[in-house]
């Protein structure tokens, strides 16, 4: 008992000296450089609430034209770019319509300047103007659903790699708390974050679970315990 | 070992996630962010996925919140040499779990969940169901290996219940038991009177006491269980059901509802009255979807299309006649 009250201690001392170089990233620090950094951290927050909503429709509709010799997630990551380059977010009014535009004007361009490129225009390619005329009935179910999609697409992931993210992102604790609760290695914890990232990216993509388009995913054995990865 | 589905992921955007898995906190030590400059500087895409990759921990962080996932509760001191066992022995328990956290030390203790006046919440547990909590209202879950124990003590809450035939899902408020495998109902205590069981998929069952029969109550029905252990029954259709949870966006519904009862449902979710004094007001009706965290709202919708006078004061809200 006393062997474990010393461990106790010695890990207290560990998150205590953890938290002066970790927990507190807006401290002043010459040798850290986050101008670029910060700036994007700061359209991030923006982008969350007014563009990440309307990925779905926008890749459905990229969908719709088939666009030939163009990946959909090219011009997707392209219009995520072009957005967060703006200066200020102010003159927007309508953030859906406005991504439109862009998605929109970065397919234009690419038609423009490769010929390898072309579009199957299904409609006239201005419709996609009149997609984004008014938040659809379902746009407005799916904010207030926010709670229920978010609960689902964190049950959909590893337990794992869920519960890193919760607890570095959710509940904010550092990479080395972090390992340390799970008895992983920092490491490990850093993969695991960056995997369920990786796999939100698409699910929130695409509005929803990826288990119903078999074409593209592919089951991964998973165990508990990764076997790929060092345990402390 | 379980099986996920997992989608193959563009490589831009798996190297955006590992780089948000890096920066999220906003700082990087220098030679890292020397290099992610550098990565971001290559390609305009890069800088696409890293803020979408940015915008994902974001959303997760701020949504997670309202989330109320469990907060690890084996950090005391005490517990700290054991630990290790007490997650290997939960490995079993966690193979089966939605959400880690509820699971990992499900069947060791209680958890609690409540929720304020005007306060709603989702809980997502363990085994993947789901409790919405309506105003007001406090729910304990205690998972066995045997049983997923719930008890509601007060307000209302509806369950999404996942399938699963080898551990019921009991509800109990005071000697009632709702019963389900996998299904999705709520239960709303009635004070004074019992409480409500509204069932919007599948089949439950209801035991009102020890040596008391169960009745079956099928989608989409409502059962009032009164106090002395009596059922009533009335089956409803989906989409009346539906409004009747209409709270779980916040909203209310009411159809040919007297203003005093719309008054009292009101005071469920905020603790500014709506008063109406005179018995003549009160016994006018209202149908129609009003905003739950919203009397004085209310009141002026009604006022106006019952030729009435809505006066909203800082401590209550009173509806009368307009004077000449």
């Amino acid at each position: 008992m006393s062997l474990g009250r010393k461990a106790q201690y010695g890990l207290r001392m560990a998150n205590q000296s953890e938290s002066r170089s970790y927990a507190a990233p807006h401290r002043v620090d010459a040798k850290r450089v986050r101008h670029m950094n910060e700036k994007l951290l700061a359209r991030a927050a923006w982008i969350e609430r007014n563009v990440l909503p309307h990925e779905p429709d926008i890749r459905v509709w990229l969908m719709q034209h088939s666009v030939h010799n163009l990946e959909i997630n090219d011009i997707i990551q392209e219009m995520y770019a072009k957005i967060a380059a703006l200066e200020t977010f102010d003159h927007i009014k309508d953030s859906k319509r406005y991504a439109v535009r862009v998605a929109q004007s970065i397919l234009i361009d690419h038609v423009r300047r490769d010929k390898n490129v072309s579009i199957t225009a299904v409609g006239n390619i201005e419709d996609i103007a009149g997609m984004s005329a008014d938040p659809s009935p379902e746009d407005q179910a799916a904010a207030k659903d926010e709670l229920r999609q978010v609960t689902a697409m964190l049950a959909e992931l590893p337990p794992r790699w869920r519960e890193v993210l919760v607890l570095r992102r959710v509940k904010g604790l550092s990479q080395r708390e972090t390992a340390q609760r799970l008895s992983l290695s920092e490491k490990t914890v850093e993969k695991h974050l960056a995997r369920a990232v990786s796999v939100l990216m698409d699910h929130f993509g695409r509005g929803g679970k990826t288990h119903s388009r078999s074409s593209d995913t592919k089951p991964v054995r998973m165990s508990d315990d990764d076997s790929d990865v060092t345990r402390d | 070992m379980t099986t996920v589905m997992l989608p193959e992921i563009n490589e831009t955007d798996r190297q955006a996630a590992e780089w948000a898995a890096k920066a999220g906190d906003g700082a990087l030590p220098f030679e890292e962010q020397a290099l992610l400059d550098e990565w971001l500087a290559q390609d305009e895409r890069h800088v696409g996925a890293y803020v979408k990759a940015l915008a994902i921990v974001t959303r997760i962080a701020r949504v997670g919140q309202q989330l109320d996932l469990p907060d690890e509760r084996h950090n005391r001191p005490v517990a700290w040499p054991s630990r290790r066992l007490v997650l290997s022995g939960s490995i079993a328990a966690c193979l089966a779990a939605a959400i880690a956290f509820s699971a990992l030390w499900s069947g060791l203790q209680k958890d609690v969940y409540s929720t304020a006046l005007g306060e709603s919440k989702i809980v997502a547990l363990g085994d993947g169901s789901k409790i919405t909590l309506n105003t007001n209202t406090r729910v304990e879950v205690r998972y066995s290996n045997s049983l997923r124990g719930i008890e509601i003590d007060r307000g209302e809450a509806l369950f999404d219940v996942a399938k699963d035939k080898s551990k019921p899902f009991v509800v109990s408020a005071g000697q009632t038991r709702v019963l389900a495998v996998g299904t999705s109902f709520s239960v709303r205590l009635l004070p004074g009177r019992g409480l409500e069981v509204l069932v919007r998929e599948g089949v439950v069952k209801i035991k009102t006491g020890e040596g008391q029969r169960s009745e079956l109550l099928k989608a989409t029905a409502r059962a009032v269980v009164d106090h002395d252990g009596t059922i009533h029954e009335e089956s409803l259709t989906a989409l009346n059901v539906g409004r009747r949870l209409a709270w779980r966006y916040g909203e209310i519904f009411f159809q040919n509802k007297s203003l005093a009862a719309v008054a009292s449902e009101y005071a469920r979710y905020s603790a500014t009255p709506i008063v109406v004094d005179d018995p003549s007001v009160a016994a006018l009706t209202v149908s129609g979807l009003y905003r739950a965290s919203d009397p004085a709202g209310f009141a002026k919708a009604a006022a106006s299309s019952l030729g009435l006078m809505a006066e909203i004061e800082k401590d209550e809200i009173r509806i009368e006649r307009k004077q000449r």
